[in-house]
């Protein structure tokens, strides 16, 4: 499923290390709306984002030939290097203005979540909607990230460890967790027809 | 409780649930009435899963063109042009990069899901560009040149690897299970190659086979791009699986031509004899897998993602591994598009409607070139223009 990799990704990324520059140039277009989308939610400045990309892609075009850059998922490899950058600049930065510095020197996930308004259907209350979507708001920083890099980037859990530098078993754990206390929520305070729902949505 | 967490694990759910097509609709709807007692969870499931989707955010294209140039700037490929380029210049390559982006968004961004089309299309620029030499590369990144027109690559018993029966490689074991060799063949050149497991697969011009060293899994997989002619060594217990990009031929010990050009608008294979299952990629995942019988053409259509079977004559399919084409009432148009693929020459028409003209005949390839063409013009009421090397005119 999502863990694995399709064969043609790795193709790509073979060429690549054999010194193809059109290889490079697809790998860039592949993965750059992915990566924004997951360096945005890692910090909110342009610069630093902007050159954090630029230098994973820089650092990744100079090692190649250097040293073989064997990576089971390219993607997740990206992942990594990103985060690791943005990280990097963003303690240079708090060391710049350390007064404002707080003691978090991480580069903390953050993601805004929007009332999908068309899904639910009119009948759902509004006390539902406004406790479901401060329940979301309050998942922990951790698991808002496993749940973006699960369901919207599809990584694996063995992908989304190495990414958050966690275990495979805290990835699914925390996982299950949130969406264990999110479907309590439902079950207490749903007061809508969920047939309705489903028909209104097929 | 175990089976509400059981859908957040199934890729088709929540592809289903972010974004959902017409098939995973209807499958789930399917799915539905064949498991009421479900329904709730299901419910909550795409509920939770529609509420945790991220506010969308579209990257503007100058962003991504700008950080591309600078990229570019920054790598050794920028550098050289750098210095080739007075100062003045330099604040252009912007915009040529973002004349680059917006070529390579039409081909590459079309659909961010589908990467394997994409790669496709990068591997189809490749075999147009790239230099005219048949070449194999090896998974340690060592490439061998092929040399001749009609090369064969054979791997021997003990794994060494002979080229057009005289040289004799031995190549480094492979480590990683994900390396891959390739075999490159330009248009205008053929090969033929024996695999480690005695399969034997003969390549058409602008081709790529892509094999592992060894097979080692639980299925012998290749990946082809472009058209060759497949005959598996029979091993019942480990399957033969060609996969392109829209389909995948499984096989145990038959032959079949499979033609999988990235331009063309359909994907072909053709069964000579035993029997083989032709897979649609990730199209409708509940369309049944098609079991070709010898004699029978399986079109994959790549714009209405649709396989229809039909009988055939087969030769006029798998003739060109032997060194010519056979066509019964065959339009001009694909048999001047074989023609160009195999000599890597432009054929143009004066008139468009010449195109449908069918065609019945026979054509050896392997005799002079301008000999051949003479043939199919005179045979079939054309006359010839020779252009240049590599254009000709019919009319």
């Amino acid at each position: 499923m999502a863990d694995e990799v399709k064969d043609d990704v790795i193709i790509l990324w073979n060429a690549f290390l054999e010194g193809d520059d059109k290889a490079f140039t697809a790998i860039y277009f592949l993965y750059i709306h992915q990566l924004l989308s997951y360096g945005r939610k890692l910090t909110h400045q342009n610069e630093i984002l902007f050159d954090s990309i630029q230098d994973v892609f820089v650092c990744l075009y100079e090692k190649r030939g250097k040293q073989l850059i064997s990576v089971s998922n390219p993607k997740a490899y990206l992942f990594v290097s990103l985060k690791n950058s943005i990280l990097k600049k963003l303690i240079q930065t708090q060391k710049l203005h350390s007064v404002e510095t707080d003691a978090s020197n991480k580069a903390e996930f953050s993601a805004e979540y929007s009332f999908q308004d068309q899904i639910i259907s009119s009948e759902t209350s509004e006390v539902t909607r406004h406790t479901l979507h401060q329940a979301i708001q309050n998942l922990s920083n951790g698991q808002k990230e496993i749940i973006f890099l699960k369901f919207e980037q599809g990584l694996g859990y063995s992908d989304i460890a190495k990414v958050m530098n966690i275990t495979v078993e805290s990835a699914r754990k925390q996982l299950y967790r949130a969406l264990v206390s999110l479907r309590e929520i439902l079950d207490k305070k749903t007061i809508f027809n969920f047939f309705y729902f489903l028909t209104k949505n097929s | 409780m175990d089976k509400f967490l059981d859908y957040f694990e199934d890729q088709h759910f929540v592809d289903w649930a972010l974004n959902p097509t017409p098939e995973l609709c209807k499958f789930w709807d399917t799915y539905l009435i064949d498991h009421p007692d479900e329904k709730k969870e299901i419910a909550y499931a795409k509920l939770l899963l529609t509420q945790l989707k991220q506010r969308n955010e579209k990257e503007e294209c100058d962003v991504i063109a700008s950080l591309y140039s600078r990229i570019a700037q920054h790598t050794d490929q920028g550098k050289t042009k750098k210095k080739l380029f007075p100062k003045l210049i330099l604040p252009l390559l912007k915009y040529a990069a973002v004349a680059i982006v917006f070529l390579s968004l039409g081909i590459l961004l079309v659909n961010q899901r589908n990467n394997s089309r994409v790669i496709a299309q990068y591997q189809a620029l490749k075999v147009e560009n790239n230099e005219t030499e048949a070449r194999l590369i090896l998974s340690d990144g060592g490439k061998i040149l092929l040399r001749e027109d009609e090369s064969t690559v054979e791997y021997d018993q003990e794994g060494k690897i002979i080229i057009n029966h005289k040289d004799t490689i031995s190549p480094k074991s492979a480590s990683l299970e994900t390396d891959m060799n390739q075999l490159v063949i330009p248009f205008g050149k053929n090969s033929s190659i024996r695999l480690p497991d005695g399969t034997n697969v003969f390549l058409n011009a602008g081709s790529i086979l892509v094999y592992p060293p060894q097979f080692k899994e639980k299925t012998r997989e290749v990946f082809l791009i472009g058209e060759g002619y497949f005959e598996v060594a029979h091993n019942p217990e480990i399957p033969f699986v060609v996969k392109t990009n829209d389909i995948s031929i499984l096989a145990v010990g038959t032959s079949f031509n499979v033609s999988a050009y990235p331009t063309d608008k359909t994907v072909e294979t053709v069964l000579v004899e035993g029997s083989v299952v032709v897979k649609e990629n990730n199209t409708n995942i509940f369309r049944k897998d098609i079991e070709l019988k010898p004699g029978e053409l399986a079109g994959f259509d790549r714009e209405k993602l649709e396989t229809s079977v039909q009988v055939v004559n087969v030769n006029s399919f798998v003739a060109w591994h032997k060194g010519y084409l056979q066509f019964e009432s065959t339009e001009l148009n694909r048999i001047v598009l074989k023609l160009e693929r195999y000599y890597n020459i432009k054929i143009y028409l004066n008139n468009p409607t010449l195109g449908i003209r069918k065609i019945t005949g026979k054509l050896m390839l392997r005799e002079d070139r301008d000999r051949v063409l003479e043939v199919l013009a005179s045979t079939s009421g054309f006359s010839l223009h020779k252009i240049n090397e590599t254009t000709y005119n019919l009319n």
